[in-house]
């Protein structure tokens, strides 16, 4: 018998990075490890429980950025090189290992990515995408999307026009990826601000998740807590994050990932090796980077490390579901007799959480559902879903909120972060004035105007101020900002001006290429209903 | 019977904590030199209010030389005075400042638990300890403090972006 209702979500996103210029770019590796080590295993799970004829309801965000990327040819083909390059790698490995410890794990590397190649080039027809609209065709995923380019909402706000820029072209390049408009968002950073829910309702947007705080200080205040969706005054549903269920997967101390045997992250032969044998491996200017050749489990606390044990880690996913499941049984029995339905249990976590920090995460997906399946006390369903048992819902106004550290927005404004917004204003501010000005523009005008858009929406990612405040690549986020806002305002004088810099417009139009389906009068006063 | 407030401490009961922690940093090569100024100023008066949490607030400003004029002030020679507000204009924080362009942050109690349900911040000249309005930001919602037991250290930071 059912008790509960499980809403697993996984928020899949990266920046725009895009470097055609080089042949090697490293933070073009972002997406072609997290290909690797994410979002093709993940893949390969529902399609073995689509086999298995296990059930399961997954909801994932695919992010506008990320979907551009995944379907850029350039990119792509950048990534075809880089499975190859790791297959090779993984036959030096097999002779370099031949008579240690070491070997056994090396031939599962050499299998794990020779696999991702097959599946890539076979299921997945070299289309990433592919396998994310074959689930969601099938309905056992729901993709929901993310803002244009992942940009605070609640920091754009103060031009409404860039908050509505930011859901309608996600909302189009869902379509253009999905063919078919998307029914939530994954709200960047989970931030919301007042009144955002006018806007999401409408672009066609049913529902949004929240942190649990978004929710629980919401007027009125939710009676069911966290159990159940609310209603906005605007009638979009709003989900919010569990704790519990979070914790178990998040945390650092008690969570899973920080198993003994689970692989440890930081051991890479990247870093181990002789840089002779490791350097046509690792960046080509002789930076050491991981290759994701990883020869050690966690073990412990200290610096000593063991071998690492595929099997033995696999075996302990299945613990591990099976204790989720335990927990989330239990959570379930302790509030449902408090609620006149039956509860649901919401667990957003970061899709690249799974497979790049936590290499097996996986698979202990994968088991999970096997567990559910198996038990038939909870059920995994899709935000959707729940909406369509439980159509009605408390009316209440969620919490500004996100779900960046202390739950509000710090983390995206602080020192280290605080001299973009003043540009990022003034950029949005400019757009809408040349949107409408140049409304009727000729075809050269446009795209000017376009490219003026796309440098002003990825200016506008969290990613940068996110990176910018945890001193991490804050060196290359400082530089993408301001690229962006300088190609903007070096095209807002190409028009003014009357003139066209074909060599700079080439060359940014190749690397910045995002959305090309843009118009410009998305900015326009004139559209904005 | 209402249940209310039993689900919500269930909501509440547990902490989160990253498992990013401890990530290497990643090492960083430079694009290329190409350097890409960007404007110092806009030439525009400008008064933003940004939320940062219950109990901050940031604001920055520009005061063009032109208004500047209008007042028969020398941008060199300025004092600014800002007055930060709720609602119905009750006065909660103020502070000064000589800069023409320029940002703060505002420290101020949780706007929420005070009563405050929105703030926002008015520009005034002075002009020999007489206060010359200028302009107002725009308005923003004050939040809510939240239970540390709930919040406490909640951060993932994705190691694919090189995060520690």
């Amino acid at each position: 018998m059912i008790k509960g209702y499980w809403i697993p979500i996984l928020h899949s996103h990266l920046p725009f990075v895009k470097h055609p210029q080089h042949e090697n770019f490293l933070e073009e590796r972002w997406l072609f490890e997290a290909i690797t080590e994410c979002y093709i295993p993940l893949l390969q799970r529902l399609k073995k429980l689509e086999e298995e004829e296990i059930e399961f309801a997954l909801t994932v965000s695919v992010t506008p950025p990320l979907a551009e990327m995944l379907d850029d040819e350039h990119l792509m083909q950048k990534y075809e090189n880089y499975l190859k390059n790791l297959i090779e790698l993984g036959e030096k490995e097999l002779i370099r290992t031949k008579n240690s410890d070491s070997y056994n794990v090396a031939k599962f590397y050499l299998d794990f990515f020779t696999r991702t190649k097959e599946f890539f080039e076979g299921f997945l027809d070299r289309k990433i995408l592919n396998g994310y609209r074959y689930f969601y065709d099938k309905n056992v995923l729901e993709i929901i999307t993310c803002g244009a380019t992942h940009g605070f909402l609640p920091l754009l706000s103060v031009n409404e026009q860039a908050v509505r820029a930011q859901i309608k072209v996600a909302v189009e390049s869902h379509k253009k990826h999905f063919n078919k408009a998307p029914k939530g968002i994954w709200l960047p950073e989970c931030a919301y601000y007042d009144s955002l829910d006018a806007i999401l309702k409408s672009y066609g947007i049913e529902f949004f998740i929240l942190d649990a705080h978004g929710l629980l200080y919401a007027t009125p205040t939710p009676k069911n807590g966290v159990y159940a969706p609310i209603v906005t005054p605007n009638k979009v549903a709003v989900f919010a994050r569990e704790h519990k269920s979070s914790k178990q997967i998040w945390s650092s101390k008690e969570g899973y990932p920080g198993d003994f045997s689970y692989r440890d992250f930081y051991r890479d032969i990247g870093y181990d090796l002789d840089f002779e044998y490791i350097k046509d491996y690792i960046n080509p200017d002789g930076i050491r980077i991981f290759t994701g050749f990883k020869y050690y489990k966690i073990t412990g606390k200290s610096d000593y490390k063991e071998i690492y044990d595929p099997s033995a880690a696999l075996q302990k996913t299945i613990e591990h579901a099976q204790n989720f499941h335990f927990n989330t049984e239990v959570q379930i029995n302790k509030v449902c007799s408090m609620m006149d339905r039956l509860p649901v249990v919401v667990s957003p976590y970061d899709a690249e959480l799974f497979g790049h920090w936590w290499f097996e995460g996986p698979e202990f997906l994968y088991n999970m559902f096997k567990e559910i399946s198996k038990h038939k006390v909870i059920k995994s369903i899709t935000p959707l879903q729940y909406l369509n048992m439980y159509p009605q819902n408390q009316e209440a106004v969620p919490h500004p909120s996100s779900w960046g550290d202390k739950g509000y927005f710090d983390v995206w404004l602080n020192h280290s972060n605080d001299w973009i917004y003043r540009h990022l204003h003034e950029m949005a501010d400019t757009m809408c004035y040349y949107a409408d000005k140049y409304y009727n523009a000729n075809e050269h005008q446009t795209k000017v105007l376009n490219q003026m858009t796309r440098e002003l929406l990825l200016a506008q990612s969290s990613d940068w101020a996110f990176l910018m405040s945890t001193q991490t690549a804050a060196e290359y986020s400082t530089a993408r900002t301001k690229e962006h806002i300088y190609n903007f305002f070096k095209l807002v004088d190409m028009l003014e001006n009357n003139y066209f810099n074909e060599k700079f417009f080439t060359d940014i139009a190749k690397k910045n290429s995002i959305f090309d389906f843009l118009d410009f009068r998305v900015y326009s006063n004139h559209s904005s209903q | 019977m209402n249940f209310t407030d039993d689900l919500i401490a269930q909501s509440l009961s547990h902490i989160c904590k990253s498992s990013g922690e401890n990530i290497k940093n990643f090492k960083i090569i430079k694009e290329s030199p190409i350097s890409h100024p960007i404007p110092q100023k806009y030439n525009k008066d400008k008064l933003v209010l940004l939320p940062i949490n219950p109990n901050s607030s940031f604001v920055y400003w520009e005061i063009t030389d032109k208004t500047l004029e209008k007042f028969g002030i020398d941008p060199k020679n300025v004092q600014l005075s800002f007055k930060l507000l709720d609602a119905a204009n009750h006065e909660i924080g103020e502070f000064s400042s000589s800069l023409t362009i320029g940002n703060y942050y505002i420290n101020h109690k949780s706007g929420h638990k005070s009563g405050h349900k929105s703030l926002h911040v008015k520009l005034f000249l002075n002009l020999c300890n007489k206060l010359e309005y200028i302009s107002s930001s725009n308005i923003i919602g004050a939040q809510q403090n939240t239970p540390k037991s709930m919040r406490d250290d909640l951060i993932y930071t994705s190691t694919l972006l090189g995060g520690k």
